[in-house]
């Protein structure tokens, strides 16, 4: 990892660094809530995944950042267990093989891009999917978890929504009835595969708040994200670059502006606004994309 | 928080009940519809036992076994869109067909219909498969003389009507088996339906050499290509009822299954579903349901694809509930076609597969049209 030792040292100096959670060594809490070490995948003889390690604790939202290609998604599916990998995948310091599917799918959520043929499901009817891990295998009656179901589509906006078929909402209004989705499981952990596909600057806005308040309960969200500003809003950044992590850290680490624009090929600059991104809600930087000079 | 479900239930329910009695209605229908149209209505109480023979052993079985096919295929076809997240997915997907046909096209040829295979000419080529056909065909006289022997000419019959339905049901699920073989499992949706176009070819390919070198089967295997009802009797109600009791409740347990693969393949493994297993005890209800609908009635187009898309746009809601009522739909839409079929030809026996394609082939048209807008 091309982690400056120096420049690191020196944020833990000036106390810019406090808690840090970049090493491993130094994780606040003794358990991180999923972790992976050794993670290889590779998908039709192409190595997409080249042995990540990768530790992230509790309570903490870390953005995934990189260039088409890089991993990302095959990261997020590899760690809720979707893709035969190598290494060793823990949830909350278990193996994953050793969870059983159902017990799993209560504790870690994933939402991504996935083929989805919905249309004539109510939104309502699909919501409630979320809360499918808690039904009974055998159970007769369909799951009517209805008070945690109402909760998240009140959180999404969605809950006027519910009679509608998917199939006639817009595309960010479907994508607020999947948040919903995996919001309502109300697992420790979410992996979220680009999650404002669609969505308005408001409602990214919003976006920001929903992730801050699940980290504020304890859960750990994992999101990839290709608008780098609101990436800039988790608390820790993931870069990768072709299978491999290129940098991790919090995100006002000035080391990890550096390396997002080199992995980005120089096309985009972060600008430090200058205000103190710990004290802050906002996000204080702001990437600006460099189209090529003349 | 109740009125939601109070509504759901109501709309679902409603369909229900209206889809429910209109089937009723169709099959008391049926049986006061003849081949002198409707004259019969007033004998429905009559206690002349020609009458009532016809009633109860000739249009009851039809009429009710029209119901059960078109349930059959509806339940069928929901599951197909279900699992193959298409919404133009049909119960004949698998191949199971080209199976069924093929099968009836060897039962025909092994003379379980001695009647339609009068003269045929014996050992006249040396080519390797029709040389196994002709022995196939040895074998099947052989078998029948046996039962001529020691079975009553009642019995035998009955024996052999089980066997043309039992032989379309094996090679239903023969052709279902080397599709899944052949896509190498379940999990693979794209493999899984090339499979079914691939199988369905081939077996296609055998059942025209059978009837290149067997023309005279072609008229019997005519009846069963396009799909009737007319030779349904009281063992065949009796069977399919049970198959679809037996394949709803199987699919209503794992109905779930098919909401969660609608967010997607790794949607549904990552809300717990093991999709192995599972998918491959619905593809055996699936393909239960289509070989016993096929062996009883033929090969009954577009019931399969129009109950389960009629139903969908009707209500929206979850499987559980369009499972069920595209059930109830496709038995509607048989039963009703069936009476359509003899009302529009009183005198000469409309193989009912016509009407249901006609129908169904419009719908579809319109369905298109619809979408290209």
């Amino acid at each position: 990892m091309p982690v400056d030792a120096q420049a690191l040292n020196s944020a833990f100096e000036d106390g810019s660094l406090s808690r840090s959670e970049n090493l491993e060594t130094h994780d606040p809490s003794p358990i991180p809530a999923i972790a992976c070490k050794g993670l290889q995948v590779e998908l039709s003889d192409d190595l997409v995944l080249k042995n990540i390690n990768l530790s992230i604790p509790k309570g903490t939202w870390l953005s995934v950042v990189g260039p088409n290609g890089a991993g990302k998604s095959t990261l997020l599916k590899a760690l809720a267990g979707l893709l035969s990998h190598q290494g060793e995948i823990e949830l909350t310091g278990q193996s994953l093989q050793t969870w059983g599917p159902k017990l799993k799918a209560q504790r870690l959520t994933w939402m991504g891009q996935d083929g989805i043929f919905v249309d004539d499901l109510r939104a309502l009817d699909v919501v409630r999917l979320g809360r499918l891990p808690y039904q009974k295998t055998w159970s007769l009656s369909h799951v009517e978890d209805d008070l945690e179901v109402q909760q998240a589509m009140e959180l999404t906006h969605t809950w006027t929504l519910k009679y509608r078929a998917m199939g006639t909402l817009s595309a960010g209004q479907a994508q607020r009835v999947l948040l919903a989705r995996a919001f309502c499981t109300q697992s420790e952990v979410l992996l979220l595969d680009e999650p404002v596909v669609a969505l308005d600057p408001p409602f990214q806005a919003l976006f920001i708040n929903w992730m801050r308040a699940l980290v504020a309960k304890g859960v750990t969200v994992v999101t990839v994200l290709h608008d780098l500003n609101l990436a800039l809003s988790a608390q820790r950044m993931l870069i990768m670059n072709q299978g491999e992590i290129a940098f991790l850290g919090e995100t006002h680490l000035a080391e990890l502006h550096r390396s997002m624009e080199s992995v980005f090929s120089g096309r985009i600059q972060v600008v430090d606004l200058g205000v103190n991104a710990v004290e802050r809600i906002e996000p204080s930087y702001q990437v600006l994309l460099k189209p090529p000079t003349r | 928080m109740k009125l939601i479900l109070r509504s759901k239930h109501l709309e679902v329910s409603g369909l229900r009940a209206v889809l429910m009695s209109l089937g009723v209605l169709c099959i008391v229908l049926g049986l006061a519809m003849g081949t002198q149209g409707w004259s019969c209505c007033e004998d429905l109480g009559s206690r002349n036992p020609m009458i009532h023979e016809i009633i109860w052993q000739l249009r009851l079985p039809r009429s009710l076994g029209a119901w059960l096919s078109g349930a059959l295929l509806g339940l069928a076809g929901m599951l197909a869109q279900g699992l193959f997240r298409n919404p133009l997915a049909d119960p004949f997907l698998l191949g199971s067909a080209s199976g069924a046909s093929l099968g009836v096209s060897v039962a025909l040829m092994m003379g379980l219909m001695m009647q339609s295979v009068g003269a045929m000419d014996w050992g006249t080529s040396s080519h390797g498969f029709y040389m196994l056909l002709d022995a196939l065909v040895a074998m099947g006289h052989g078998l029948i003389a046996i039962f001529r022997a020691f079975l009553s000419d009642e019995s035998s019959a009955w024996v052999m009507s089980f066997g043309v339905a039992a032989l379309a049901f094996l090679g239903a699920m023969l052709a279902v088996l080397l599709t899944l073989t052949l896509a190498r499992g379940v999990l693979h949706t794209q493999r899984l339906l090339l499979s079914g176009v691939v199988v369905g070819v081939i077996l296609g390919a055998l059942n025209n050499l059978i009837l290149q070198r067997y023309p005279s089967l072609l008229g019997a295997l005519q009846n069963f290509m396009l799909g009737s009802v007319s030779n349904v009797d009281e063992t065949g109600c009796w069977l399919m009822a049970l198959v679809l009791i037996v394949c709803f409740a199987v699919a209503r347990l794992y109905s779930t299954l098919l909401d969660g693969l609608s967010l997607g393949e790794q949607t549904a493994k990552s809300l717990g579903f093991q999709l192995g297993p599972q998918r491959w005890v619905l593809i055996a209800v699936l393909s239960l349901a289509t070989a016993t609908s096929v062996a009883q009635t033929g090969l009954i187009a577009f019931v399969g694809l129009a109950a389960p898309h009629l139903v969908r746009q009707l209500v929206k809601t979850h499987y559980k509930a369009w499972l069920e009522l595209s059930m109830w739909m496709g038995g509607l839409l048989l039963v009703s076609s069936d009476l359509l079929a003899r009302w529009l030809s009183r005198s000469q026996e409309l193989p009912i597969g016509i009407i249901t394609a006609l129908l169904g082939g419009l719908y579809l048209l319109r369905l298109l049209a619809k979408n290209n807008r």
